[in-house]
């Protein structure tokens, strides 16, 4: 009898923990879904996989954890593994900064080099790269460094204007895209002489793998596609839309809007398709990929200036583009570039996407909570988070918001409870 | 069958044919409703000058802000940040700007010009539009952000295009086209007029959006409108020294 009690209670307990093993099992690793580990989220995209936000936030908005002074920069922000990287800077220098995102606390900060000025605002542009325990960050003017994330100790660095001789475009800005990761590669756009505008290093220690294409440099972020069963990596440079193999073969070149200066990323879309945009005149192109035996041909599916992308890049739900034409957002379809719905006085905004809603930032730091619905615009909520120009795009992780503008960083706490 | 398909059909053109009668107004209608929806002839005859201050936005940066007007044509505005007050005018024939540093000179950057110029009529362009020269075409109905307009096309009498877009709803002016000429290239410069609100009889538009290639934006809001202040003839005046030495 007592022995049939304890089989009863062994079997209870193995049930129990089997259960227990599924639910662990089923849930999703912290790093893969809640962390944003680099310029616009976990796959460039601008995309968060979160949800359980608030549905709709209180009066004064989502309750405020921390607020600090960050210094000059429109460096983004990124995280992971408790870790918070951004760029900021004093009367001299640019830093990297590493701070504690549960509460703001400074851990440590690199200088990477002296204080980028500009007319427009001083400071570092580019956002910093968390790939495992190295991030990478580089500098308005060039200096590219690897440092260990938990201490900050620099593990390799290199200036990216003299080792690749930069030819620096008629207006320029500072170096501004965001280091890109893919495997063991660290890609980056030099924007130098000779085949030095795409240069790609060994992530380890720094040693250049490959460089190649000739093209002064623009201030947008590469992305990674897989087309036909291989992968490729979309760049778009000062006057091309550009597609290399991981072998640094280019695939595809697409000639784009001369040498007018480019700073949104490449879209994909799925299956064949890259959307582009900029400002100054030249709109959106949406090309297509075509198979022709061993190569790529392009077409332009169509051409408009319906979504001009200023300095912030749309972000696609479903079928459907949501951006900044310029001043005005925008919703477009996507495959016709067909205009569904705009609403102005938001400024040159930034957005980024979450449990079915769009996290809007308009450029004086006005938060803002919208359906993604392609059919109106609907406004849920929206807050004043900062003052004065807010170009920095927002950051989503583990429920946090995080949102800075020239002069101080702020941790908004977007889940359903309080933490 | 075929007797009652055609009689259907004869029925829904008639309902359809009735419905576009009714919203298709002849073009003498839009722009009276249009003035109507202003406020009337008589009470906008009655306005001769208007105060409004409130904010600018431009590259994310907010700037207080001054917009004057007075009969018949003249149109100052003042933007003040912690640089010191620009001041522009536009006197009845010149576009004219000064800082608080510098004495008036004209308006050279067309895109500064463009501004100054289009409000070269106190009072709409619309009202008693052929006795002013100017000539007045319907073009049809278009889509301003997701709004139903009539699309009027005003050929100033100083040979100036405008194209105008009238809220089919309200009657309300929404946006108003134009282009202007930069380095022999011509630009487009839209104005969107937001947020109308009845201040003494006058609906005014509390916030104006201009939108001008290749890629500028900037934002007026308007939180205080004066109507009838008084308004010295020599604010719309360039002057010889600067806005510092002149105050």
């Amino acid at each position: 009898m007592r022995i049939h009690w304890i089989f009863k209670g062994c079997l209870v307990f193995a049930v129990l923990l089997m259960v227990a093993h599924q639910l662990i099992a089923k849930q999703p690793k912290k790093n893969e879904t809640a962390d944003w580990p680099r310029f616009r989220g976990p796959k460039g995209t601008g995309i968060s996989q979160e949800t359980g936000l608030l549905k709709t936030w209180p009066d004064g908005g989502p309750n405020e954890i921390w607020r600090v002074p960050i210094g000059a920069g429109y460096s983004g922000i990124s995280v992971a593994d408790e870790r918070l990287f951004t760029m900021g800077s004093d009367e001299e220098s640019e830093f990297l900064i590493c701070l504690d995102p549960a509460n703001g606390k400074e851990q440590w900060r690199k200088k990477i080099g002296q204080l980028f000025k500009n007319s427009y605002g001083d400071g570092p542009r580019s956002t910093p790269t968390i790939d495992g325990e190295t991030v990478y960050a580089i500098g308005a003017e060039g200096n590219l460094i690897a440092v260990k994330a938990r201490e900050g100790e620099f593990l390799w660095s290199l200036n990216l204007k003299t080792e690749f001789e930069f030819r620096q475009p008629q207006y320029w800005w500072g170096f501004s895209m965001s280091p890109f990761i893919e495997g063991d590669k660290l890609m980056v756009q030099a924007g130098g002489s000779g085949d030095h505008s795409i240069v790609v290093l060994n992530k380890k220690n720094g040693e250049v793998i490959w460089t190649t294409h000739s093209d002064f440099q623009a201030y947008s972020t590469p992305i990674a596609i897989d087309f036909n069963n291989k992968r490729q990596f979309v760049f778009v440079t000062a006057q091309n839309v550009v597609s290399v193999s991981s072998s640094g073969d280019i695939l595809w070149k697409y000639p784009w809007g001369g040498s007018i200066i480019k700073i949104a990323m490449p879209i994909f879309v799925a299956p064949d398709k890259i959307f582009v945009s900029a400002a100054y005149g030249i709109g959106a192109v949406l090309l297509q990929m075509i198979s022709d035996g061993p190569s790529i041909t392009i077409d332009e599916v169509w051409k408009s200036k319906v979504m001009s992308n200023h300095f912030h890049t749309s972000v696609l739900i479903g079928d459907y583009l949501y951006g900044f034409d310029n001043g005005t957002f925008k919703c477009i379809k996507a495959e016709t570039g067909e205009q569904t719905w705009a609403r102005r006085r938001l400024g040159k905004g930034s957005l980024i996407y979450a449990d079915g809603h769009l996290i809007v930032l308009s450029e004086r730091g006005k938060l803002l909570w919208v359906e993604a619905n392609p059919n109106e615009y609907v406004e849920k909520s929206s807050v004043q988070v900062l003052q004065g120009r807010t170009w920095t795009p927002p950051t989503l992780a583990n429920g946090m918001l995080f949102l800075r503008n020239q002069k101080e960083i702020v941790c908004l706490n977007l889940r359903n409870k309080k933490s | 069958m075929s007797k009652y398909f055609i009689l259907i059909l004869a029925f829904f053109l008639i309902v359809i044919e009735t419905n576009a009668q009714k919203s298709n107004l002849t073009q003498a209608e839009i722009i009276n409703k249009y003035i109507d929806a202003l406020g009337g002839r008589q009470r906008l005859q009655s306005v001769h000058s208007i105060k409004m201050t409130g904010l600018h936005f431009y590259r994310g940066l907010e700037q207080s802000l001054t917009i004057l007007s007075k009969r018949p044509n003249l149109f100052r505005v003042e933007i003040t940040n912690e640089n010191g007050k620009r001041v522009s005018i536009f006197d009845g024939e010149t576009a004219w700007e000064m800082t608080d540093e510098a004495a008036a000179r004209e308006i050279q950057d067309p895109r500064s010009k463009i501004f100054m110029e289009i409000n070269d009529d106190f009072e709409s362009a619309l009202i008693g539009y052929k006795a002013k020269g100017h000539k007045v075409e319907f073009s049809g109905i278009e889509n301003v952000d997701g709004k139903s307009v009539y699309k009027l096309h005003l050929k100033l009498s100083n040979g100036r295009l405008e194209d105008w877009y009238i809220d089919r709803s309200s009657f309300l002016l929404l946006k108003c086209s134009t282009t202007f000429k930069r380095r022999n290239r011509e630009f487009g410069h839209d104005i969107f007029f937001m947020d109308y609100k009845k201040v003494d009889g006058i609906m005014i538009p509390h916030y104006i959006e201009r939108v001008f290639e290749p890629h500028y934006v900037r934002g007026y809001e308007i939180t205080k409108v004066e109507i009838n202040p008084e308004l010295k003839i020599e604010l719309f005046q360039a002057r010889s020294v600067s806005e510092k030495s002149s105050n």
